[in-house]
């Protein structure tokens, strides 16, 4: 067991091998160019897995292929076992629910509360009439204010988004994505925009969450430091195909060299 | 000459043609084209004058086709809006629903409600709908839409991406990504502008009684006729008290939303 792994509570209790997300043969292209070509990964219930990777290696592109927010061009996403890239717009949109999303740029809707923003995260279940007049439903206004509170922004649920600071705004992005009740996490260069010290409180906050509810995450991430901290699992990425998989013990300075095509540390 | 070339020459030839062409001009219109025995009679400015003496007693009447321009101004502000609304979705490049020919077909639409002079728009609807407000309302309601839809296009096109992917992520549905994801980012321009075209609409609304759509305009026009230059200048009075009004109104309303 890594260190990872003794800190999840109930990880030890059950192990689950299976994988919550299998990716076979993922290709993606943009015009001509190809962006992803033929990748293969497995994420299990207990994993935080970081694709690390120069700029420009696909990272984006392949958590935004899982939930199509960006469409491949072929291979198979298979989410608990069902294939997401044949889905309908309608199926996919309730496949969609059950899988979180953290963005670099927290993607917040400014102009709207911290609360409106974490209930946001419940859309997908939310009718138009509710959409249109915001009368939330109490339970769901409760459990966005319980999870508000989980990521310490209780004396700022009223604000509005835009009045927050950058690693503010990235637990508003937090708490809506956890709002999902997701059963998978896509975590897109979450520490980007941050500086060196909140980078590091917002990766604690990821894992310390996913691990209380077993969500399985997949997160990009440049910072190989941060990645060699927080990560139970690492896949390199270079040109669209994965160099590196494995624990991140495992990962020498050679592979890191041979990911990154140049000099480290 | 110190220039080289012809240049210089030309230069004095075209001088020459200018001049020429002045001198016809003037004498056209100040010899053959004024009557200067009726101006010499001293009419011109006993009449000038006469709108300097304006005829307060007319104001109680005035107050109905006041309030019909503000009315009509607000109600055209509104219908031009709501028709604004599905013109700048075909006109916004990025959300356009077929493509290019929808985009051509909404940007033609304002182009279209923006070439055609609100006095012509008026007189279409008069000949439509016959007299009175309604015309007026309808022609400055489809004047508005090319501002409107054009800034809500152009709003729309300049929206953040962000918040439209971070919707579609939790599951979104289209509509709920254009309330959440676009609507909350240009809604105060829109606002602002929609505030804006009202206080031009006023000033648009007090004219086009002149083609018998209601309002002041009717009123100025029947002093006219009448050569009562002293209400016509009440009139005019009424007119600049109410853009007046409308132009400080407009501008807090604008503070307040941005």
């Amino acid at each position: 067991m890594s260190r990872n792994d003794a800190e999840r509570p109930d990880a030890a209790a059950a192990p689950d091998p299976s994988p919550v997300l299998r990716i076979r043969g993922l290709e993606a292209r943009y015009g001509k160019r190809e962006v992803l070509r033929g990748i293969d990964l497995d994420v299990a219930r207990d994993d935080f897995v970081a694709i690390i990777g120069p700029s420009g290696s696909g990272k984006s592109t392949l958590i935004r292929c899982i939930n199509r927010l960006v469409e491949p061009s072929g291979g198979q996403v298979l989410f608990e076992g069902v294939d997401l890239l044949p889905l309908t717009p309608p199926a996919l949109r309730r496949a969609r629910r059950d899988i979180g999303m953290i963005f670099q740029e927290f993607n917040l809707v400014e102009r709207m509360t911290v609360l409106d923003n974490v209930v946001m995260g419940r859309l997908g279940e939310t009718g138009t009439l509710r959409s249109l007049t915001r009368i939330w439903r109490k339970d769901v206004v409760d459990e966005a204010l319980t999870l508000i509170a989980r990521v310490g922004l209780s004396e700022h649920a009223r604000q509005r988004a835009d009045r927050l600071s950058g690693g503010q705004r990235q637990r508003v992005g937090i708490a809506r994505a956890l709002m999902q009740r997701p059963r998978l996490l896509l975590v897109d260069e979450p520490t980007s925009s941050l500086d060196p010290r909140i980078a590091r409180e917002v990766m604690m906050l990821i894992r310390e969450v996913a691990g209380e509810r077993r969500i399985p995450v997949l997160c990009n991430i440049h910072d190989l430091d941060l990645a060699l901290a927080f990560c139970t699992r690492m896949v390199g990425l270079q040109h669209g195909k994965a160099r590196f998989e494995g624990r991140p013990e495992a990962l020498d300075r050679t592979s890191v060299q041979h990911i990154y095509e140049a000099e480290v540390l | 000459m110190s220039l080289p070339g012809d240049s210089g020459r030309y230069g004095l030839a075209w001088l020459v043609a200018g001049l020429i062409a002045f001198v016809f001009c003037a004498h056209d219109i100040l010899v053959r084209d004024t009557d200067w025995t009726r101006m010499m009679a001293g009419h011109p400015w006993e009449t000038l004058a006469r709108f300097g003496r304006p005829d307060l007693t007319l104001l109680p009447d005035l107050l109905a086709p006041a309030l019909e321009t503000v009315l009509m101004a607000t109600l055209a502000s509104f219908v031009g809006l709501v028709l604004a609304l599905p013109v700048a979705w075909l006109g916004a490049a990025n959300i356009s629903p077929f493509g290019l020919i929808s985009f051509t077909a909404g940007r033609s639409l304002m182009t279209l409600s923006r070439s055609v002079h609100e006095m012509v728009w008026a007189l279409l609807f008069v000949s439509a709908v016959g007299l009175g407000a309604l015309p007026g309302i309808l022609a400055l309601a489809v004047r508005s839409v090319g501002f409107l839809a054009r800034t809500l296009a152009e709003a729309i096109e300049d929206v953040a991406p962000g918040p439209i992917e971070a919707i579609r992520a939790t599951g979104g549905s289209p509509f709920q990504v254009v309330l959440f994801g676009i609507v909350p980012q240009v809604l105060p321009t829109f606002v602002g502008c929609v505030i804006f075209e009202w206080d031009i609409n006023i000033r648009r609304s007090t004219i086009l009684g002149l083609v018998g759509a209601g309002g002041l305009g009717l009123a100025l026009f029947r002093q006219m006729a009448r050569a009562d230059y002293a209400g016509v200048a009440a009139v005019i009075l009424v007119v600049l008290a109410l853009i007046l009004a409308g132009e400080i109104i407009s501008d807090r309303a604008r503070k307040a939303v941005i």
